[in-house]
């Protein structure tokens, strides 16, 4: 009865509430815009953009929700973050393979992605390490509530304190960050889990911080049946905490939603959910090539299509953003020529479902592939792509990634393994300084002084090759061993590549056995071994950006990838093993102790003597009466 | 205890120790009949078999419908014809038109130039043709090969395995399935430029695609469209078998399939599995595939042996049979697909087994003790020749010069056994055919045999520590081998055995000769391979050496630091003092 009332005089309360709030006038914001990059090989990559922008919060003490309505802004973040000292939060869930050869660069100079699996990272307020610690254990646990991700795994085993913070994040930005206590610093930590498996239920918390919940606008297109059956996905939630005066902040958020998928295929999915063979007459042939009705020589390269966005979502765009009155979804289309393809926007108005209808209807053109949702009515809304040859994409000179990384593990043994870094510089004009970050589970025992470097041309070409001594390379090196059971290998290599070469890193390892209980359940598999950063960095830049001459424009200057996961394989005990180390562990000792109680208790006796011992026995001596009797 | 006790007083009592002592030939030659026995009349019998089984729940083979098929087939043909006439053309003409091929489909390529340089393949230079379809689930941490020599194991133009391997990766890039990276890897023959491949990819190859969880070679050296029955090739170098799940999903897949399958190129499937004899035989060729490993043609599998990495070679044989080459296709499809499933590496079934059967085998507990028996057998002799010293029963020092010479003479042998490599290559910078060369190796095993006795004999004590360290270096050598290749163990345990039978006493000098020339190393592998292969194979022993510098292939590091030591050492004993006859008998009087 109690929880009735107050509950009644809550509504109560809000209903008298509620004009005032709305007289004060919300400076929270949304907009949202769509990517479409068309890649060679048929692929697209998705880019959906969501900007977030809360309410101003008069002090970064107060809570943002204290004294108005809903504005938008989810509420689940704000206490994420006032509650732990978070000021920023980066969380990046990633999977597949960005294939920078084919594709080019990462998506938005690789700022919205991860390695594979999840990452985060946080700017986080306190007094000392131990506190940081303590609350980003805090902050994994709730993370991993509100994303249902298993990020809770992420403790001191797993985190890392970031040095050179001017590569990861805009120096210049940080006086905008509220400090609460004078006494405390700001901490910038990272850490990452690999064998993560992002799915469909990791997604639904990101539509959910979307006011338009996933239902309407852009994202009424983002569905887990499309986004996870793509070579390369990743979402990433990117929150700061922006103080423009001492009493005016806000939470400024962006979600980013990527993904790569083979166009072709993923219309054959459409048609047919198992790829079987296609039908005869639907068999592409090279007309050049031998061709009979038994015989097919697949047409290669040059092939005309078009499609619908629908027919890869599976879905028409529900609606635009009316959230926001001052802005309009847009969705525009990349990566093509004029000449080869075509684009357009299907309008389809309200209360239209008939299929035929839908397909009578006309479409409209852009010039410059840009398209505005901006219809008064709820509409539908189809994007049309078309192209005559689907060779005619390339990249521009700028899209090519400035670096290509290669990562693995060598060597098979037990006990000792290699792990080889390759850097290639593609370049034929500069060389690149970047910054290697890694940070390796503490099972895996490098040696840091077994480092070799080596350098090799990367194509044979006129480029005079590199020379000088390869050690002269590494430029600035920080090192923190890793603590058995505790903290992981942190090291950050700071590296010149010169102009059209490899430089290969290799370190030496151990691999030591581990406790019974520290194998995971499916330990045949081998142990996921995270990811590791490379920058590629400006350094003029960062040299004016640590006089603050710049503001925020980091990520379009310095080039983030992740290197691949590794797959380590440790000595794995066969897990029935226990129960026959235990037989026979106490069958030996039950041998030796009987062996010395042998010793300890018996009389050494000869031969002879020992005949004439037996018949003396008591035992002996009646049943050899009993003998005489008889 | 007291019954035990009252055992040993009586074996004590009876003198049993000295007179098994006495009877220690008898017994080692009882121990090599009861091993050969065990294997060649127990193993096959009914009971100490099972029927193989997958024993990885995940690998499901054939809980799937199998879709290459129907228009798969038109774009098979389709590729052999272009691959058929690629046959004229040169070995980077043709890597570089399929290359094209395989980017188009969107795999990463590249070619990796292979260049041997050791004595015994100079300049073999070579260029192997791969590219990586990642997997759309994948992170690029493992990977499955598929590979396809253009040229197969007997050096005919491997035009149908090429175009399904071809096909088959077209046809995968459609698959939205894959957990695991698909590797396509053409080489020009599947021997040692594909191991050189391989070796490099876990070193320093350009592209990589993860750990490799399984390979399977696809030999289809023919042009025609349907092959009679289907032969699995899985017993790799060094003893490495891959797991036994592994060649029972192929085995399994292709049974399903509809096609005939054998196994070890032994036309199993006319074979009734029920019938003695038969398992028999499996054993037999089993063993002798195991033992001559990398010294018979390369079929491709045997490239990844060493890496944890599960490989069986797809070949399909006979022209026109009753099923067709997207048959053969399906089968490489399905198991990839059920290998695909995999979550964790192959670690469930057995690594150490003898298939009897396709679907008939023996793990490792039913066929070991024959080769401990054998390592006992010898080790027998051993502890007899160290009774005929008599150092154990009388208070003579060791250490006196004829012991010390013993020493000696045993460390030089070890010495110039492990030589023996360079001894073989210079006679090979001598201009000499393989065939001279060969004939030369055994000729002077011949004359080594009949001549050493000018050379140095030694003193009766020396003769019987030399024999005893013969026996024994050669006992340790099968035991530290056994479990790692039974077929070569064996092999090597029962073709060496006339050794022990040359040292007996009071045997003729003729018969002692002869027994010392049947069990050379080189005269014993030499005639043994050429009965298996049914020819004379005189370049034998250049070929254990290449497959060592090339290959990694034991047999020669192998042979010539276990066996060759001691028949060596067993001729020098040979040719020894006699004994003063009765030492034994006097010790115990002592």
């Amino acid at each position: 009865m109690l929880a009735f009332n107050t509950f009644i005089k809550c509504i109560i309360a809000y209903i008298l509430l509620l004009p005032f709030a709305s007289a004060d006038i919300s400076t929270g914001s949304f907009k949202e815009k769509l990517d479409l990059k068309i890649l060679p090989k048929d692929y697209m990559l998705s880019s959906f953009n969501f900007k977030l922008k809360s309410d101003n919060i008069v002090s970064p003490r107060t809570s943002l929700f204290d004294f108005k309505k809903h504005n938008g802004f989810s509420r689940s973040i704000e206490p994420l973050l006032t509650k732990n000292g978070v000021k920023n939060l980066y969380i990046k869930f990633t999977k597949g393979h960005w294939d920078s050869q084919k594709w080019g660069k990462l998506p938005n100079n690789g700022w919205s992605s991860g390695g594979s699996g999840v990452e985060i990272w946080a700017m986080m307020e306190a007094g000392n390490k131990d506190e940081v610690i303590k609350n980003w254990n805090i902050l994994m646990s709730e993370v991993s509530g509100i994303f249902c991700s298993s990020v809770s795994f992420i403790n001191s085993e797993k985190i890392t304190f970031i040095n050179d913070i001017q590569s990861y994040y805009d120096v210049d930005l940080l006086d905008q960050i509220p400090i609460d206590n004078e006494d405390n610093e700001l901490f910038f930590l990272r850490g990452s889990l690999a064998n993560e498996a992002v799915c469909t239920e990791n997604l639904s918390p990101f539509l959910r911080i979307l006011p338009t919940n996933g239902k309407t606008g852009l994202s009424s297109l983002i569905n887990g049946n499309r986004l996870f059956d793509s070579y390369w996905n990743s979402m990433s939630i990117d929150v700061n905490t922006v103080c423009t005066d001492d009493s005016s902040c806000y939470l400024d958020t962006e979600i980013d939603i990527n993904f790569v998928v083979n166009i072709p295929q993923a219309i054959a999915r459409n048609e047919r959910p198992t790829p079987k063979p296609v039908p005869a007459e639907e068999l592409q042939c090279d007309p050049n090539k031998k061709l009979t009705e038994w015989e097919c020589f697949p047409l290669l390269s040059k092939k005309s299509y078009s499609f619908f966005l629908s027919d890869i979502f599976g879905t028409y765009i529900n609606d635009s953003n009316r959230f926001n009155k001052e802005d309009v979804s847009t969705i525009s289309i990349t990566g093509i020529d004029d000449e080869h393809w075509s684009t357009g926007i299907k309008v389809i108005p309200r209360g239209v479902d008939d299929k035929d209808e839908i397909e009578a209807l006309g479409l409209l053109g852009t010039s410059n592939h840009v398209y505005e949702l901006k219809e008064h009515q709820k509409t539908n809304y189809d994007i049309y792509v078309g192209t005559t040859d689907n060779t005619k994409v390339s990249l521009n000179e700028s899209e090519y990634p400035p670096i290509y990384v290669t990562r693995s593990l060598t060597g098979d043994s037990q006990d000792k393994g290699v792990m080889r870094v390759a850097f290639t510089n593609p370049s034929q004009e500069r060389d690149i300084t970047i910054r290697y970050f890694e940070t390796l589970p503490w099972f895996i025992r490098l040696y840091v002084s077994s480092l070799k470097n080596n350098v090799k041309p990367h194509k044979n070409l006129d480029v005079p090759k590199f020379t000088g001594d390869v050690n002269d390379l590494i430029i600035k090196t920080d090192i923190k061993p890793s603590i058995i059971r505790s903290a992981p290998l942190h090291m950050q290599h700071t590296l010149r590549i010169p102009k059209n070469s490899v430089v290969m890193m290799t370190f030496d390892f151990e691999k030591p056995l581990l406790n019974y209980e520290e194998y995971p359940p499916d330990s045949n598999h081998g142990f996921e071994v995270e990811a590791a950063v490379v920058v590629v960095i400006d350094e003029d830049f960062e040299e004016n950006a640590m006089n603050g001459e710049t503001r925020g424009l980091l990520k379009s200057h310095n080039y983030i990838m992740r290197t691949s996961t590794l797959l380590l394989t440790l000595a794995t005990p066969d897990f029935s093993m226990p129960y026959n180390v235990i037989t026979i562990t106490s069958t030996l000792m039950a041998f030796s102790f009987g062996l010395i109680f042998n010793l300890l208790t018996k009389r050494v006796v000869t031969f002879e003597d020992s005949k004439k011992l037996v018949t003396d026995r008591p035992l002996v001596r009646l049943l050899k009466g009993l003998k005489i009797k008889k | 205890m007291s019954l035990l006790l009252t055992l040993i007083n009586r074996v004590v009592e009876s003198g049993l120790i000295w007179k098994i002592l006495k009877i220690l030939p008898i017994i080692s030659k009882l121990l090599l009949v009861i091993s050969v026995a065990l294997i060649f009349g127990i193993v096959p019998m009914d009971g100490s078999f099972r029927n193989t089984y997958i024993s990885e729940n995940a690998l499901m083979p054939n809980q799937a419908y199998s879709q290459f098929r129907e228009t798969e087939w038109n774009i098979v043909r389709g590729f052999r014809n272009e691959i058929s006439s690629l046959n004229i053309w040169n070995l980077d003409v043709r890597n570089r038109i399929v290359r094209n091929w395989l980017d188009d489909f969107g795999l990463e390529t590249d070619l990796y130039q292979t260049d041997f340089d050791s004595p015994f393949s100079k300049g073999l230079k070579s260029e192997v043709l791969y590219g990586v379809l990642n997997g759309q689930r994948c992170d690029g941490t493992e990977a499955m090969l598929i590979a396809a020599p253009w040229y197969n194991s007997e050096n005919s133009y491997n035009v149908g395995g090429v175009s399904v391997a071809v096909a088959l990766t077209k046809f995968f890039t459609n698959w939205p399935v894959w957990s695991k990276n698909i590797i396509l890897v053409i080489p020009e023959t599947p021997g040692v430029d594909l191991r050189a491949w391989v070796e490099s990819y876990h070193k320093d190859l350009k592209i990589t695609g993860g750990s490799i969880e399984s390979a399977m070679i696809l030999d289809y050296a023919m042009d025609s469209d349907s092959f009679d029955h289907l032969d699995v090739e899985y017993i790799g170098l060094n003893g490495g078998l891959p797991n036994l799940d592994m060649v029972n999903t192929a085995i399994h897949v292709a049974e399903h399939e509809g096609v005939k399958v054998s196994i070890n190129g032994m036309h199993s499937f006319s074979k009734p599995s029920h019938e003695f004899k038969n398992r028999l035989e499996h054993i037999a060729v089993g063993l002798q595939k195991m033992a001559f490993a990398g010294l018979e043609p390369l079929k491709g599998h045997e490239a990844f042996s060493g890496w944890r990495i599960q490989a069986i070679t797809l070949k399909a044989v006979g022209h026109g049979g009753g099923s067709d080459i997207t048959t053969f296709g399906r089968i490489p499809e399905a198991v990839t697909r059920s290998v695909n499933n995999l979550l964790e590496k192959f670690h469930q079934s057995f690594f150490f087994y003898l298939l009897l059967s396709p679907k008939l085998f023996v793990s490792i507990a039913n066929y070991i003790p024959a080769a401990i028996l054998l390592s006992v057998a010898y080790a027998a002799m051993s502890i007899h020749a160290i009774l005929k010293t008599g150092l154990l029963t009388s208070n003579d020092k060791f250490i006196d010069i004829q012991s010390i010479e013993a020493f000696v003479i045993y460390v030089v042998t070890l010495a110039v056994s492990i030589l023996y490599r360079q001894f073989v290559a210079f006679i090979q910078n001598n201009h000499l055919s393989t065939q001279q060369q060969g004939k030369f190796i055994l000729i002077l095993q011949i004359f080594f045999v009949f001549t050493s006795y000018r050379v140095y004999v030694p003193k009766s004590k020396t003769k019987s520590l030399i024999q005893a360290m013969a026996f024994m270096h050669f006992s340790l050598a099968l035991t530290l081998l056994l479990a790692l290749n039974f077929g070569l163990c064996f092999g090597m345990g029962v073709l060496a055995y006339p050794m022990a039978l040359a040292v007996e006493k009071n045997i003729s000098k003729l018969k002692q000769r002869l027994f010392l020339l049947i069990s050379n190393p080189f005269i014993a592998i030499f005639f043994m391979y050429s009965f298996t292969q049914d020819k004379w194979s005189w370049n034998l022993f250049n070929l254990m050496i290449s497959s060592w510098d090339n290959i990694g292939c034991w047999t020669w590091p192998v042979v010539s630091s276990s066996w060759l030591v001691s028949w060596i050492l067993v001729v020098i004993s040979c040719n020894g003092e006699d004994e003063a006859a009765d030492e034994p008998k006097k010790a115990k009087q002592d």
